[in-house]
């Protein structure tokens, strides 16, 4: 029996990262997989806990470690770089007081840098959770934040 | 999502709404049924006739791949596969067609799965397309409804149906092999061919990876014939191509062309350079860095080849002239070090020394030593990393070095500082 998740996906190994996504987005407070549902996983699926954590560490999108309820994914590719993502880099490193990885202190923001989100023309773009928002501009930034902020009631 | 889309073939569709009824308005799904009225072989040498090549990067002919399931091993049902795994920088045509035409994709997929007689067939999604995912799978229902998928599709004797994966997040499950080990629940490692996938690919099966725009070229060549399809473009090149232009331009987007178009007719599409042209780079961030140089080159697989570089994926990031080729230097490196699967040591170790040059060279820190020592590091990689994307780092290391060498010289030797260093 699986003790920490719920899934309808069969036990199958094709399906580990449709449920390491299932899992990262069923904890919105923290958007990872912790060590407990790695082993879970391995239980589950028949497979060793190495193997499990193996593929899991090989994406870039998944985190074993706990993160911010929104991970905020910045684009720093060629084609968002001419665009001007380091002025939106350093102004959320700014305003958030946070550097690439890091996650603030209320636990609401990781920010992570990414390569390519495949919108290179509405450079730059960012994902938030699972939304991408592109055309970014520090004004838009703010909005945007300025809403999640009051979503979550801050 | 503003895209501008110029061409024949595509903007058909592209009018449509993303809804199978205005898909079919169209003329959608009259590839398919023209080709189950034919024998899957006959559909198989209509492919070959067309010239198709795959459009994912690599153009190999399409046709050609597909022959190459060996005929004594299609009693294993041969698995067919959509590499819908975009993750080349600047490229972003295959996000454009599963958004906004989603029925092209899945009724190419249903052409290449009678033509094969496939048993199975996915489509592998990148884990930065959740929204993508979710719109594909709505699209594959409303499909099932009609019966373009499923049981004795559209009254034949054919049957198939769709599975739509997702990927993790990495960029070199876009390589075929790596795809079918992701596919499976593995780490995204390339595997040395032989064996081709085609021979034994996912789960030891022979397994056809063809890339999502290569797949919806298919509808055309079927309901309008190999002929018409081969005589657009260049000899070796035929058909249309999405051309991804972003960067510094006025209007960025998708813009499809015939094959051999000239770079300056794919800028000049996109509203012409944003400030003055200094450097495109053109087939994704394994291409080579151009200088203007570049606006008279004609963009097939065969011409690109010629001057030493690729058609890729058909993208182009164009840089204006405020662009530090210090920093894109540096973005580039980083790129390979952060995608390097790790497998092979000449491609994790070196691509992590070439990161680390480049950074200290973007940060004020660079010694004129590190040129040729990157320069080296690439030989190294070139002869010995394992898979296609360690000897890649050499295209776009040596023509910035060759394009824009002295810049970068002169900034190590004045020690500047990129303030663009995240």
């Amino acid at each position: 029996m699986h003790g920490m998740f719920h899934t309808s996906l069969p036990p199958d190994q094709d399906r580990l990262l449709s449920l390491f996504h299932e899992i990262q987005n069923s904890r919105t407070e923290t958007n990872d997989i912790p060590p407990e549902d790695v082993r879970e996983i391995a239980r589950y699926m028949n497979l060793s806990v190495a193997e499990v954590y193996g593929v899991l560490s090989f994406y870039h999108l998944f985190s074993v470690t706990p993160r911010g309820r929104y991970v905020v994914r910045l684009c720093d590719s060629l084609s968002c770089r001419v665009a001007g993502s380091v002025d939106i880099y350093s102004y959320l490193c700014g305003q958030l007081g946070l550097k690439r990885g890091g996650t603030t202190d209320d636990g609401m923001f990781t920010l992570e840098l990414v390569n390519c989100l495949g919108s290179c023309d509405t450079a730059p773009n960012m994902m938030v959770n699972n939304q991408l928002v592109g055309n970014l501009s520090i004004p838009k930034v703010d909005d945007y934040f300025g809403r999640l902020m009051k979503e979550a009631g801050k | 999502m503003k895209v501008k889309v110029q061409s024949e073939y595509i903007r058909r569709f592209a009018e449509s709404e993303p809804s199978l009824e205005g898909y079919e308005k169209l003329g959608g799904y009259k590839g398919l049924k023209t080709a189950i009225q034919r024998s899957p072989g006959d559909v198989r040498q209509e492919v070959v006739d067309s010239g198709l090549r795959g459009r994912g990067g690599a153009g190999f002919p399409t046709g050609k791949k597909w022959e190459s399931v060996p005929a004594d091993e299609r009693h294993k049902e041969t698995i067919l596969v959509c590499n819908a795994d975009e993750g080349e920088p600047g490229t972003f045509k295959d996000r454009y067609l599963m958004e906004h035409i989603p029925f092209l994709v899945l009724e190419g997929l249903t052409i290449a799965a009678y033509a094969l007689q496939a048993g199975r067939m996915y489509i592998y999604i990148r884990g930065e397309y959740p929204e993508v995912y979710e719109g594909l799978q709505r699209a594959a229902r409303a499909a099932r409804e009609r019966n373009y998928l499923g049981e004795h599709i559209l009254g034949s004797d054919f049957s198939i149906d769709l599975e739509v994966r997702i990927g993790g997040g990495s960029y070199v499950v876009g390589d075929e092999t790596a795809l079918l080990n992701s596919l499976m629940g593995k780490r995204g490692y390339p595997w040395m061919k032989p064996p081709f996938p085609t021979e034994k690919g996912a789960w030891g099966v022979p397994t056809v990876v063809n890339n999502v725009e290569t797949l919806a070229c298919l509808p055309v060549i079927l309901s309008e014939g190999a002929e018409r399809f081969a005589r657009i473009g260049a000899p070796e090149s035929p058909g249309p191509k999405l051309f991804c232009v972003s960067g510094a331009v006025q209007n960025p987007g998708i813009f499809e062309f015939p094959m051999g178009v000239s770079v300056g007719d794919v800028i000049e599409a996109a509203g012409g350079t944003k400030g003055s042209l200094k450097a495109v780079q053109i087939g994704g961030t394994a291409g080579p860095v151009y200088t203007d140089a570049a606006l008279s080159y004609k963009l097939d697989y065969e011409s690109m080849k010629k001057r030493g570089g690729v058609l890729g994926s058909g993208a182009l990031v164009i840089m204006d002239s405020k662009t530090n080729m210090a920093g894109v230097l540096e973005i580039i490196m980083r790129f390979f070090s952060e995608e390097s699967c790790g497998q092979c040591f000449p491609c994790r170790y070196g691509t992590r020394q070439l990161a680390y040059m480049a950074r200290r060279i973007a940060c004020g820190q660079g010694r004129s030593s590190y040129l040729p020592l990157m320069v080296e590091t690439t030989e190294i990689m070139d002869a010995a990393s394992f898979c296609p994307f360690g000897q890649s780092v050499s295209l776009p290391l040596r023509s910035l070095f060759e394009g824009f060498g002295d810049e970068i010289e002169r900034f190590i030797r004045e020690q500047e500082y990129v303030k663009e260093v995240v």
